[in-house]
Order: structure tokens, then C-alpha cells, then sequence
């Protein structure tokens, strides 16, 4: 390294020694860890701040290398990766997807019941289940569920495709509890079965 | 005082793997550790000892360090209670036994409890102090102002650029004349 080169490091690790160089300390401090007058530098400079302060101790001795031969039969530290945030995450993205998932399967069956005409096409009059991912991207199932058109009192029975046999069980699941807990909200399908068979008998 | 951003990054490259970089942080606080440890115990030597077990200590449990108090916070307590430990293994009282750890650090630069410091030692000491005062005594105002800002009241380049009114570049350069100033006739002290 030639006198420049060696006087341009130096004021870097003056600013070092200070705190004030951190946009550009990190290949001083490689430099520090490569040079052995560099790191002589560094020593130095740190010696007199401490003498100026009134740190120095009686006796003044080098441990570094002591520590450093130490430090070298012991095993190489490593501190625990830090957990990313997505981690942490993880878990209440799912319970979230999860959730809201089963709240618009709700919702667009909901709406398909209680609504007089709702989910069902203008044009054709075929009853229809709002688009949703799940239903899009499902194939289509052995066995569809019937939405019963009410109006005028005339039952009429679509067939829906397109749903998820577990998104169908789960609604019937949820309807039977509702229904047996006497919480409003969707009518169990055994209350569309009688509705439709009193329509057959009038 | 402040956390250091370059020990943080030391403290990095060491959790990292690289023990080497614990080299500086030895480096840069060998001296002032040492004359802490050094207001529990008497003999310089014991001082040396604890000082460098409180080294190796932090070195092992540096990956449990997670930069919540500054290195050197965190170091010194390690320090005390290395010498605390010692002592209690001698069964010694020490120097400052009433004092707290807090105490302590309000006491780091005061000679005046010294009682056993071998003539070698002072003038190994002495020489060094009267070295230094001596370059910054002879060096230009601005440099001596400058040096002083920084290494005695603790100033930021900033806060110096403002009381001396010129580019925080000045304020940088100034202060590297003058350690490098001063390193030209300490660099052969320490070297004999």
C-alpha cells in the first residue's frame, strides 16, 4: 500500500474511531481485519481518546492477543437467525384465509336464499351461485346442490354446479346447527323439502 | 452514552461467524475494561487476568446478545461481575467495596484510589499522557480545538462543524491531522 493509499485509510479509521463513517465503514473495518497496521492504527487512535478522557489504566498491556488465542480453540458463535415476519405470520394468514373463505361462502349462499329472485340469471331465469375463487376453481362436483326458488309460491329446483362438495357439507352442517340452536338464519334444507311438498299437494 | 453504530456492526460480523472482528472490540476497550476491573482488584496483573476472562465471557455469550443496551454497556457489566466473582473466590474485599456498579463508572477516570502502582507502571503511563498532551499542546488552534471537541467533551462532527463554524469535511479532516499528528510520537512509545 503505498504513503497515500495508507494515509487515505487512516483518516477512514479516524472517522471510524469516531462513529461518523457509517455509509462507507464497512470495507474499512475489512481493511482493519487484513491489515495488521491498520489494526495498529485503530489501537492507537483509540489509546490516545482514552488517554484524553482519563480511561488509561495503571498499566497499560495488550490482552488482544491473549483473547485472541483463546477466542480461537473456542467453538465459532453463532446467533439465532431472527424469525422473518412472514413467519410469524403464517399461522394468522391462514386462520384469516380461512375465515374469510367460509364468511363469503355464507354471504353468496345467504343471498341465493333470502333474496326473492337473487342468484338468478335475468335472461335465462337459471339460478346461479355468485363467482367466487372457490367455486371457479373447483371442479365440478358428483353431486350439486338445489337451490328453491320461492317465488309465487311455486317451487322450483335448479342445479347448481360448480360448488365444493366440503364448502356443500359444511353449509348443511351449519344450517342443522343453526336450526336445532333456534338461531335465525338460513332455512334448513328440511324447511325447503316441506315447502316444496306443500306446493305439490295445493 | 450512545449506542456505537460500528460496534453494532462488530458485534454483527461476529454473530456471523467472523472472530476476528471481536478482535477490535477487544482493541478498542482493552484499556478502559482493564481500568475498571482494575478499582476491584489491586494487583495490575489480576486486572490484565479479569479483564481478558471478561473478554473471552462475552465472546461466548455474544450470541445471546441482541443490541438491546449498547456493547459496551453491556461488556462492562460483564466486566464488574467477573471481578466480583474473583473476588469472592479469594474472599477479598474490593477496593471500592460500597461502592454500586453504577458508582463505578463515575469513578472510571479517577486515579486518586490507587494505592499500589509500581513506579514502572506510571511511567509507562505517564509517558504516554505527557506524549500526547505534549503533540496536541503544539498543534494548530483549529486541530487542537477540534481534537478536544471530540475526544474530551464527546461532540458529533456535526455539533463541532456548528460551534466552529465550517463543513463537517473540515471537521473530519482536522481531526485526523491531529491524531495524526499525535500518532507520530506515540507510534515509537509503544513500539519500544
Amino acid at each position: 500500500m503505498n504513503e497515500q493509499k495508507r494515509e487515505q485509510l487512516s483518516a477512514q479509521i479516524s472517522a471510524l474511531v469516531d462513529d461518523e463513517l457509517t455509509h462507507e465503514s464497512s470495507p474499512v473495518i475489512d481493511s482493519l481485519l487484513q491489515d495488521n497496521e491498520a489494526k495498529q492504527t485503530w489501537t492507537r487512535y483509540h489509546l490516545i481518546g482514552a488517554s484524553l478522557r482519563g480511561h488509561l489504566p495503571e498499566h497499560i498491556g495488550d490482552i488482544s492477543t491473549n483473547v485472541s488465542q483463546a477466542i480461537a480453540s473456542e467453538p465459532t458463535v453463532l446467533a439465532p437467525g431472527k424469525k422473518k415476519s412472514s413467519d410469524l405470520m403464517k399461522p394468522v394468514m391462514g386462520f384469516a384465509i380461512a375465515a374469510s373463505v367460509a364468511a363469503v361462502a355464507i354471504f353468496n349462499v345467504q343471498q341465493a336464499n333470502q333474496i326473492p329472485g337473487a342468484g338468478q340469471s335475468p335472461e335465462t331465469g337459471q339460478s346461479v351461485i355468485a363467482q367466487s375463487s372457490i367455486a371457479t376453481s373447483q371442479p365440478s362436483l358428483a353431486t350439486s346442490p338445489q337451490l328453491v326458488n320461492q317465488q309465487k309460491g311455486q317451487a322450483q329446483v335448479y342445479q347448481v354446479k360448480n360448488v365444493d362438495p366440503r364448502l356443500n357439507r359444511y353449509m348443511v352442517n351449519h344450517n342443522e346447527y343453526r336450526a336445532n340452536t333456534g338461531v335465525s338464519g338460513m332455512p334448513p334444507h328440511v324447511r325447503m323439502v316441506a315447502n316444496e311438498a306443500d306446493s305439490n299437494n295445493k | 452514552m450512545g449506542e456505537s453504530v460500528t460496534d453494532k456492526q462488530l458485534v454483527e460480523r461476529v454473530q456471523n461467524g467472523d472472530k476476528k472482528a471481536f478482535d477490535l472490540l477487544v482493541l478498542k476497550y482493552q484499556q478502559r475494561i482493564i481500568n475498571l476491573v482494575s478499582r476491584f482488584v489491586y494487583n495490575p496483573s489480576d486486572a490484565q487476568d479479569i479483564a481478558q476472562e471478561a473478554f473471552i465471557k462475552a465472546y461466548r455469550a455474544l450470541p445471546n446478545f441482541r443490541g438491546d443496551s449498547a456493547f459496551y454497556t453491556w461488556m462492562y457489566r460483564i466486566a464488574v461481575n467477573t471481578a466480583k466473582n474473583h473476588l469472592a473466590v479469594k474472599s477479598r474485599r474490593p477496593l471500592e467495596s460500597a461502592h454500586d456498579i453504577d458508582d463505578v463508572e463515575q469513578i472510571e477516570g479517577d486515579h486518586t484510589l490507587r494505592h499500589q502502582e509500581t513506579p514502572e507502571h506510571l511511567l509507562l503511563r505517564d509517558e504516554i499522557q505527557e506524549t500526547i498532551i505534549n503533540s496536541i499542546e503544539a498543534l494548530p488552534e483549529d486541530l487542537k480545538i477540534a481534537i478536544t471537541l471530540r475526544e474530551v467533551e464527546g461532540l458529533s462532527y456535526e455539533d463541532i462543524a456548528v460551534a466552529m463554524d465550517c463543513p463537517i469535511g473540515t471537521v473530519r479532516s482536522r481531526i485526523f491531522r491531529a491524531r495524526e499528528s499525535i500518532d507520530k510520537e506515540l507510534k515509537p512509545l509503544i513500539e519500544q
